[in-house]
């Protein structure tokens, strides 16, 4: 038995183990910065009842699968609800909108559908805060960060706390 | 082995040995065939002493004969390498001594079957438990290798079983990677070991590549948990990047050696999409997903 075992260990050896491309890690640390910002952010009251909606636009596969597991948490006394939608026009009230990289030309057909309400809109590509997003995920130094532009936030009156402004990349 | 060597022994009491001194060694051999090892070890040390029998190549022989099998006598976990060495010497001396030649298979016979009982210590003591007796295999069969085979590279007879021993432990840390993080350290010991004897073995390359990646990828998708606040996260993904970049110069290595094997270009892809490089990730996705055309 213990000779089957060195012969497996040999082939082992010789062949390979193949990384795990279900390990999404840069969906998890996007899912782990949407949790905090579930924190670090006030809504308006009427926010605050029911479900605290995530809805994510468009595709986007292992986020979604992250975002599920994050729903198992709380925010505050509201169950996590992860909505995925693929237009704007199918977006219903929700406290965050992520937009994945493939859906950024969306943009301003969100914040025409999500008008007047208050919701934080996070996105992932350059530049995107200049044209309405609260919060815009970046790379730097094979990380990621965020941008935060406060002007943006408060545009949906969105309390931004002093914690989260803090280790934000500034933008206005 | 035995017929050889009671054939060996009659050649040997005919040849002229012909005293008290031969007694013991018949003695001994005696001892030896019925399992009483320890009284066959006291003889023959004392043969191998004494000065009308301590020059004879005959002697020495049947030392190498005796210990042998006082090793092989042993439970793998228990079997004394010294005892393996002193074997092996004994053999050695046996054919320096032998000015006729004519007892240089027989000692060679021996010799081999040593490795053989080596080898096999080396697969019977290969755990999380008796791994170190694994070691010492390795470094005695280096020895018995380059005796009997001179021209052998003795480093890639040690990167050979290095590489199954990374192997091995690699795969024990993966069944619960919370607990077994020493079993990391060892696999990632024995892969080093490999790579200084062979900087260009692939898989020791690409394992090495691997481990280093599953430690960034263990660290996010394991220790990094909803509550954590921004600073920890942040720091984790410090953390997390020097592990990728460790990765990373293996399994670029990996595919410099062989650009063509499918599970180094899907590694590549991983570890370039962990450290947000799409456009190289990317890349390597396409080289894979091409190899599947081909």
């Amino acid at each position: 038995m213990k000779h089957l075992a060195l012969i497996a260990a040999a082939l082992v050896f010789l062949s390979a183990q193949r990384i795990d491309p279900k390990e999404d890690t840069n969906a998890k640390i996007k899912a782990v910065y949407l949790y905090n910002f579930s924190k670090y952010v006030e809504w308006p009251e009427d926010y605050k009842n029911g479900n605290f909606v995530v809805t994510v636009v468009g595709p986007s596969s292992s986020l979604l699968s992250e975002l599920d597991k994050m729903a198992q948490k709380k925010v505050g006394s509201q169950p996590i609800a992860v909505k995925s939608v693929s237009s704007p026009s199918a977006l219903e009230k929700s406290n965050i909108i992520f937009m994945p990289f493939e859906s950024s030309a969306l943009l301003t057909d969100v914040i025409n559908k999500i008008k007047g309400q208050s919701t934080l809109i996070v996105t992932e590509k350059a530049g995107l805060t200049k044209l309405g997003a609260a919060i815009n995920f970046i790379i730097k130094d094979n990380k990621q960060l965020f941008e935060l532009s406060k002007s943006n936030a408060e545009r949906y009156k969105l309390k931004i706390s002093s914690n989260l402004y803090a280790l934000a990349i500034k933008v206005e | 082995m035995i017929k050889k060597i009671i054939a060996f022994l009659l050649l040997l009491f005919s040849a002229g040995m012909m005293n008290a001194q031969l007694d013991k060694l018949r003695a001994a051999f005696v001892y030896t065939q019925a399992g009483n090892l320890d009284s066959a070890r006291i003889l023959i040390d004392a043969a191998c002493k004494h000065p009308e029998t301590m020059n004879d190549g005959q002697t020495w022989y049947v030392k190498a004969f005796i210990y042998k099998e006082i090793f092989k006598k042993s439970k793998p976990a228990n079997r004394d390498l010294s005892i393996a060495n002193e074997a092996f010497e004994a053999g050695k001396k046996s054919i320096l001594l032998d000015t006729t030649g004519e007892s240089k298979q027989n000692n060679l016979s021996i010799i081999k079957s040593e490795a053989a009982i080596v080898n096999n210590t080396f697969g019977e003591t290969l755990d999380t438990i008796n791994y170190k007796k694994s070691i010492e295999c390795i470094d005695q069969q280096k020895l018995l290798v380059k005796y009997l085979k001179p021209k052998a590279n003795i480093d890639s007879v040690g990167a050979y079983y290095y590489g199954i021993m990374g192997s091995y432990f690699q795969t024990a840390y993966e069944k619960n990677p919370k607990k077994n993080m020493k079993f990391l350290k060892i696999a990632e010991e024995s892969y080093n070991k490999v790579l200084i004897a062979e900087p260009n073995n692939i898989s020791a390359n690409y394992n090495m590549g691997i481990i280093y990646y599953n430690q960034a990828v263990s660290l996010i998708m394991n220790k990094l948990d909803y509550d954590f606040d921004l600073a920890t996260l942040n720091d984790i993904q410090d953390e997390a990047v020097v592990w990728f970049k460790k990765s990373l110069p293996y399994m670029e290595k990996a595919y410099q050696l062989n650009p063509r094997r499918k599970e180094t270009l899907i590694g590549l892809s991983g570890i370039y999409y962990s450290l947000h490089d799409n456009d190289k990730s990317q890349q390597f996705q396409k080289l894979s997903q091409d190899l599947d055309k081909q």
